[in-house]
């Protein structure tokens, strides 16, 4: 979308007015969120804005190198594999909680142990359920984890979900508090919270006794401050003025303006969301449904304008993607049967499978309004007429779980983990989300998520991305670009997985 | 007098359950709250154990019951998303919304009353002209346009008043007058139309006989009467405006009922939405009764009806 000359007029006028007020004299990087912050527990939000908040405030025992994708040692010195279901972690010397008290074995048995708690009720205990069986405190400095079978993503799920918490944080065993740590957080991350207000936001300063050599940068600003502003217009009048350095998740007719100002930067970056859609292949809203045939949903691929929309609409760092990941994810490849954009193919393949004349379409949406609508005009052209069912989440999820969705609109975020496995939930069986229903792939998927053999792991992915994509059962369409604002004097550099990392951002 | 005001106090709480209910069966029924608790990309597993977790499997009825029950024992249960009790958020809350909404209403009643009267003292004259226009002016403008415009002249163009946030009193001013224009027509139609109605009338043709001052005539004959209709305006005026003003409130960045009204719709948190349509629906109500015994004293005769 190209920037808007009535707003840049008045954006650069105001731009004369009033000089740029970065804070880098106070050493203060303010944030502006989309959305509020629920609470300073992230192990009971699955929001955004908690991952960015509980990297800073919370360490686990390993972190992933965005760059690498390799797990580095954090809380644990060190961690090596027992066997394929069990893993050693021996705790690193001096690493203290933000209230001054020492880590120790006993808190982390007891941050597995809360998290996998059914009584807990945490947004990550299914996550962990699936695998976990236990953790053992050796001796003072040295955990033992167990999994019930070997699980290629445990140190995925260790890093980002089994976060770490003070034993009895929660209150007495029998009888928890879940909402201990929603406004008053004891973490051990590189940052502590200082001051916590829901609707005005959370400050948090760096922790003086955090431990030296974390994997984690300790260069951002002293304090950082993130600010729930709702309104993009908002959003922009603060960056103006100074009263915001930095934001994310910006719409992208909002960055671009941003960017032609002399105090704002327009950074786009990837991130590990893609856009695709879901074909019922399987039949499982109607066993006699079109796309339970292979050639309705071929022609549907090549109906599909994907580098339009990549180009007209998304912009930005994005790309078309011919499986449902991209480059540079684990597992992932784009060496699979493509369908180019062609109409006449695509009308040739609809007639070939008895609908010379199209058909009517459920497609059901719950974001990215304009695409989905760009999707529906590009299947019109080949006489699939559909009906946008474009509804909340909580709506689309609704459907998707009474199997009313013959076609859905879906996006997927892979929790910032690029592995391939971090997706096993569209080809998993009896997974809602799976409309394909196709036994083979749902092995191929199973074998992989059993296995700590990276080899054997993508050998088994690129089979089943394959099939897939011999089997037209989705319409891959994009990966998405994110869109960061940042003031002139702030250095930041947009990370690979689109995980906004505050403590990074330095100045200038 | 206060049998009948028992009698509307009891019509509104029965009012306000009703309410209640069909809130809670509309935001049961348009989607799934397991879902939405269990956030964006949460697996059928994660959803399933939520949905047992927190009860959402037991029957509609059941889960009703038990709320409204709760109500009448001071606990309006505790959010989904915020994890607090929710009448914990709307303490926290209200303070600024109250602000925002008696400083907005005082604009709207100080404005909104002075150009009608000003107005209806010289029918058609060039003050009247300007108020209608302004009147005009002041309801075709949404209010997210002229809030962005306010901030872009007066927070950035020229930084006399913050952009957004509500940590200090001139936090308020911008949202203030955004919000108080936009109630100020209808107190300046009512204010005009009523005063031009009574300054023609009979009864300040003799005071004006009995050889009465304008401002006695104005202030004390006068405006006693215009002002029924508008104090009834006010009341509800008031009434909208405490239940939070979304668009106002999201543009300024205010942490008030209103954003939190907004963020738990999107969110389906449950327990908050319904506390606030209770309340809200409350408030409605005795503003709306306010109103009716404010008119009673105003006007004697109402009061023997």
């Amino acid at each position: 979308m190209k920037p808007r000359p009535t707003l840049l007029a008045a954006t650069l006028i105001s731009s004369l007015c009033t000089p740029a007020l970065a804070d880098k004299a106070s050493d203060t990087l303010v944030v502006a969120a989309n959305k509020e912050i629920q609470t300073l527990d992230s192990l009971y939000s699955t929001a955004r804005e908690n991952v960015i908040l509980s990297y800073l405030t919370s360490d686990q025992l390993v972190v992933r190198d965005p760059e690498t994708n390799d797990y580095l040692p954090a809380l644990a010195a060190s961690y090596s594999y027992v066997d394929d279901r069990t893993v050693d972690f021996v705790l690193r010397d001096g690493v203290t909680f933000h209230d001054g008290s020492p880590v120790t074995a006993e808190d982390i048995v007891f941050s597995f142990e809360w998290t996998a708690s059914e009584a807990a009720a945490t947004k990550r205990g299914a996550f962990i359920r699936g695998w976990f069986e236990s953790a053992q405190a050796l001796d003072g400095k040295t955990i033992r984890v167990t999994a019930k079978k070997p699980y290629p993503l445990m140190l995925r799920d260790i890093a980002m979900f089994v976060q770490t918490r003070k034993a009895g944080s929660y209150g007495p065993a029998s009888d928890p508090n879940t909402s201990a740590l929603t406004q008053e957080f004891n973490g051990t991350g590189p940052y502590r919270v200082v001051s916590f207000d829901m609707g005005a936001g959370v400050t948090l300063e760096k922790y003086d006794g955090y431990y030296a050599d974390s994997p984690k940068s300790t260069d951002g600003a002293k304090t950082i401050v993130i600010r729930p502003i709702p309104e993009w217009g908002t959003v922009s009048a603060e960056m103006i003025s100074g009263g915001v350095q930095f934001s994310y998740t910006v719409p992208d007719d909002t960055a671009q303006n941003l960017g032609t100002l002399p105090m704002v930067d327009h950074v786009p970056g990837p991130t590990t969301r893609i856009g695709f859609l879901i074909l019922d292949a399987g039949g499982v809203t109607d066993p006699e449904g079109p796309m339970t045939h292979l050639k309705v949903r071929q022609a549907m691929n090549h109906a599909v304008n994907k580098q339009a929309i990549v180009d007209h609409l998304v912009g930005g760092s994005s790309v078309v993607i011919n499986s449902l990941c991209y480059d540079g994810m684990f597992g992932c490849t784009q060496d699979v049967t493509s369908y180019e954009y062609d109409v006449d193919k695509a009308k040739t393949l609809l007639a070939e499978a008895g609908y010379p004349d199209g058909f009517e379409l459920d497609l059901w949406a719950y974001r990215d309004k304009p695409v989905t609508e760009a999707v529906a005009a590009d299947l019109a052209k080949i006489g699939i007429k559909s009906h946008i069912n474009y509804v909340k989440l909580s709506a689309f999820s609704k459907a998707r779980a009474a199997e009313e969705a013959p076609a859905m609109h879906g996006t997927w975020g892979y929790y910032a983990t690029p592995d391939v496995g971090a997706i096993t939930n569209h080809f998993a069986a009896g997974s809602n989300r799976n409309l394909n229903r196709d036994p083979e792939l749902e092995a191929l998927f199973d074998a992989a998520l059993s296995t700590i053999d990276d080899e054997e792991r993508a050998d088994l992915y690129a089979q089943a991305l394959k099939r897939s994509a011999d089997m037209a059962y989705h319409v891959p369409i994009y990966r998405f670009s994110e869109n960061y604002v940042a003031g002139k004097d702030v250095d930041f550099t947009p990370p690979s997985d689109g995980l906004v990392r505050l403590n990074e951002i330095t100045w200038k | 007098m206060l049998k009948f005001i028992l009698r509307k106090l009891g019509m509104g709480l029965l009012v306000a359950i009703t309410v209640s209910l069909a809130t809670f069966l509309m935001l049961n029924l348009a989607a799934d709250p397991a879902a939405m608790v269990a956030g964006e990309d949460a697996s059928p597993q994660a959803i399933e154990d939520i949905r047992v977790q927190y009860g959402f499997d037991r029957p509609l009825a059941v889960r009703y019951v038990e709320w409204i029950g709760n109500v009448f024992t001071g606990n309006f249960g505790e959010s989904y998303y915020w994890k607090r009790p929710v009448f914990d958020l709307f303490l926290e809350r209200a303070p600024v919304t109250l602000t925002l909404a008696f400083s907005a209403l005082t604009i709207t009643t100080v404005v909104g009353l002075l150009l009608g009267v000003l107005a209806a003292l010289n029918p058609n004259g060039w003050l009247d002209r300007f108020a209608l226009s302004l009147g005009t002016a002041a309801q075709a403008v949404p209010n997210f346009w002229l809030g962005l415009m306010m901030i872009i002249l007066l927070g950035v163009m020229f930084p006399i008043f913050p952009v957004s946030g509500d940590a200090t009193w001139k936090h308020f001013v911008l949202p203030s007058c955004v919000l108080g224009m936009s109630a100020v027509p209808q107190v300046l139609r009512l204010t005009r139309a009523g005063m031009i109605d009574v300054l023609g009338s009979d009864y300040i043709r003799t005071a004006r006989a009995k050889g009465f001052g304008p401002g006695r005539i104005l202030f004390q004959h006068a405006m006693r009467n215009a002002l029924l209709p508008v104090v009834s305006v006010i009341a509800i005026q008031l009434g909208y405006k405490l239940g939070g003003s979304v668009v106002t409130e999201s543009v300024f960045a205010l942490n008030g009922l209103g954003r939190l009204a907004y963020e738990s719709i999107l969110g389906a948190d449950i327990p908050t939405v319904q506390m606030l349509v209770f309340i809200f629906a409350l408030i409605f109500i005795f503003l709306t009764v306010a109103g009716d015994v404010f008119n009673a004293w105003l006007d004697p005769r109402l009061r023997l009806e």
